[in-house]
């Protein structure tokens, strides 16, 4: 196991650096070069002559080895991201933008957290249920309601909930996560903006994970250890719960690591229809206003997330499956 | 005993004729649904295709005093804040948003084919370097890193054409790997080895044309995938700019809350036109699936 786990560590290490490649690679293709990505505060509060401004300019692109071949540079970014963790200051607030992306991560983890609850509490039962009445009308209406939530754009989705529930019903707060108004903490108001963008955010992933546990219940129904059980006289029921679930639902972790990467780009979306204050709204301000160094870092930072997604789901999956761990 | 054995078999027959009816239900059903979304995929082509050649309106043509105009015998599906016929844009963003579906899909598919040849061609080192790029690739958000890169290169329909292209592929190339794979050492490819077929020549003459059935397959999933981040980009401002309208920037006025409130005309018709759309394709894709799978 520990072998095992150290392994799999490495090889997301080279992943995520290969990805930083990528990421670096991007950044040299934006029309900004980086000494101008440092340099445009002091731009802005101006007071320096073109000639200093010249100098101090080139001056830095020595010290940052603008001179030298890419590999190199890329090698400076990394040591430098690694040794200070910085990935440059925003344009708009001059803060670092590694800390304006982290401190709006709770917001947008609570948010993915919630969709993915909903995803699994909706999506399971149904696919479920699909298995078990198979080709029946019930199955079907399963189905197509899965190959809908697909196929509905989230913000077309999210727009549709908040004129329902917010404008015609009114019922729930159409965006934002407190009530402004509140002084205080007020939890029964966060759970009630809470609730549209987590299951608009939720729904989309409900078809794909419905479809894959019918699949696998379906699967799984026919291996033999199930006729085994069936023969040893257990009911179909007991047979089910008690040997076909746990077998069936095993590889979902391993599916859910992966939702991971879906549920931020949905989030990215869903959070902007509703004015929700995590890292999408965020970053689709930088990507507007081009604030070079928070793309870097919202990219840097969402990569990594989705890398420790698909490692948490291995370790989970190698936890439940003995199989894996012996291998 | 005799008469119990009987009563048995004629269950079987009956539970066997009935599944195998039940069986040709479903695919039927199933099949109807393909065909149903073939149905809808060609109206709505041809909608985007001839739609703006027969409705003839012009759909830049700003009217201010007609803004927010509600449907009627004149404006069909209404007018936009700035008096733009709504009808005339959507069937416009039709012909965008399917373009940019369809050209982004051909190329992941493109670059899903020949890396998946390269990697099960050749095996080995090359095999491993290029899995090992999928696995981080698919890893990937694609809707981010379209967004990302945009936000760094600059928006546009080229670029996301291209982008979708060169973040959508590692499933075709999955797919076409295991396909070689399994003929490699088949012997009709052993054969033109032995008759000193290049690489090359194998792909191209022996392999590539048993790729393609499940090729279609992923491919038209892609056209989905495709659709829907472009709307998504669109709607956020970050894909398709205006003035030229796509169904997801058609979209992003409602993001104004009195939009929202006293228009729902606006932006229900291009919010379902991408639904519909997306739908028919799935359906046309779990269609092509089914029909190509032999497993089946």
């Amino acid at each position: 196991m520990g072998r095992w786990l150290l392994r799999r560590l490495i090889v997301t290490l080279i992943t995520f650096i290969g990805f930083t490649v990528i990421v670096f690679t991007l950044m040299r293709l934006s029309p900004v070069s980086p000494v101008d990505l440092m340099l445009f505060n002091l731009r802005q509060q101006g007071g320096l002559s073109a000639v200093d401004m010249q100098r101090i300019h080139d001056d830095l692109a020595k010290q940052l080895g603008l001179d030298l071949p890419i590999p190199i540079q890329y090698v400076i970014w990394l040591k430098t991201f690694i040794t200070s963790g910085s990935l440059g200051y925003s344009f708009n607030t001059g803060r670092p933008s590694i800390d304006m992306v982290v401190e709006r991560m709770p917001p947008t983890l609570l948010l993915l957290g919630s969709a993915l609850i909903i995803e699994l509490v909706i999506g399971i039962p149904l696919g479920i249920l699909a298995a078990l009445r198979r080709n029946r009308r019930l199955d079907y209406l399963i189905s197509s309601f899965g190959l809908s939530v697909v196929a509905i754009p989230s913000f077309f989705l999210g727009l549709s909930a908040i004129y329902i529930f917010s404008v015609k019903l009114a019922i729930l707060p159409a965006s934002g996560m407190f009530t402004p108004s509140r002084k205080s903490f007020d939890a029964i108001d966060w759970l009630r903006h809470l609730i549209l963008p987590a299951f608009v955010l939720g729904l989309a992933g409900v078809g794909p994970i419905l479809r894959y546990v019918r699949t696998s219940i379906l699967e799984t129904l026919g291996k033999e250890y199930l006729v085994t059980a069936r023969a040893k006289g257990l009911t179909v029921t007991a047979t089910v719960v008690r040997h076909a679930f746990p077998n069936a639902l095993l590889p979902l972790i391993t599916y859910v690591g992966l939702q991971v990467g879906l549920l931020m780009a949905g989030a990215f979306i869903t959070e902007s229809v509703f004015s929700w204050p995590g890292m999408g709204t965020l970053a689709l301000n930088a990507i507007q206003s081009k604030d070079y160094p928070v793309i870097q870092a919202f990219a840097v930072i969402v990569g990594g997330l989705v890398l420790l997604g698909n490692v948490f789901a291995d370790l989970a999956y190698a936890i439940a499956d003995p199989r894996i761990r012996l291998e | 005993m005799a008469a119990n054995a009987a009563m048995v078999a004629a269950r079987r027959r009956s539970r066997a004729s009935e599944s195998a009816g039940r069986r040709a239900l479903r695919r039927f059903v199933r099949h109807r649904a393909a065909l149903a979304g073939m149905l809808v995929l060609g109206f709505i082509t041809l909608a985007a295709v001839l739609g703006p050649i027969i409705y003839g309106r012009d759909p830049d043509v700003t009217d201010l005093a007609k803004g927010y105009h509600a449907p009627d015998a004149f404006f069909l599906l209404g007018a936009d804040s700035l008096g733009r016929d709504l009808l005339a844009r959507l069937l416009v963003a039709g012909r965008v948003s399917l373009s940019v579906g369809l050209a982004a899909a051909v190329c992941a598919t493109g670059v899903g084919l020949f890396v998946g040849l390269l990697a099960g061609t050749f095996g080995g080192w090359v095999d491993s370097i290029l899995m090992r790029l999928a696995d981080i690739v698919y890893a990937l958000p694609l809707l981010l890193a379209v967004a990302v890169v945009s936000g760094i290169v600059g928006p546009g329909l080229f670029i996301i054409i291209l982008v979708i292209g060169l973040f959508q592929w590692p499933e075709a190339a999955r797919v076409v790997r295991s396909v070689v794979l399994s003929l490699r050492e088949q012997d009709f490819v052993l054969a033109a080895r032995a008759l000193g077929s290049t690489n090359g020549r194998i792909m191209r003459k022996h392999l590539f044309f048993h790729a393609v059935a499940p090729l279609t397959v992923t491919g038209t999933f892609t056209v989905a995938i495709a659709l829907l981040t472009e709307a998504g980009l669109s709607f956020l401002g970050i894909g398709v700019q205006p003035p030229q309208a796509s169904w997801g920037n058609m979209l992003a006025d409602a993001q104004q809350v009195f939009i929202l409130r006293q228009y729902p005309w606006y932006w229900i018709p291009p919010g379902l036109a991408i639904f519909v759309t997306v739908l028919a394709v799935n359906l046309v894709g779990d269609g092509l699936r089914d029909a190509l799978d032999p497993h089946e």
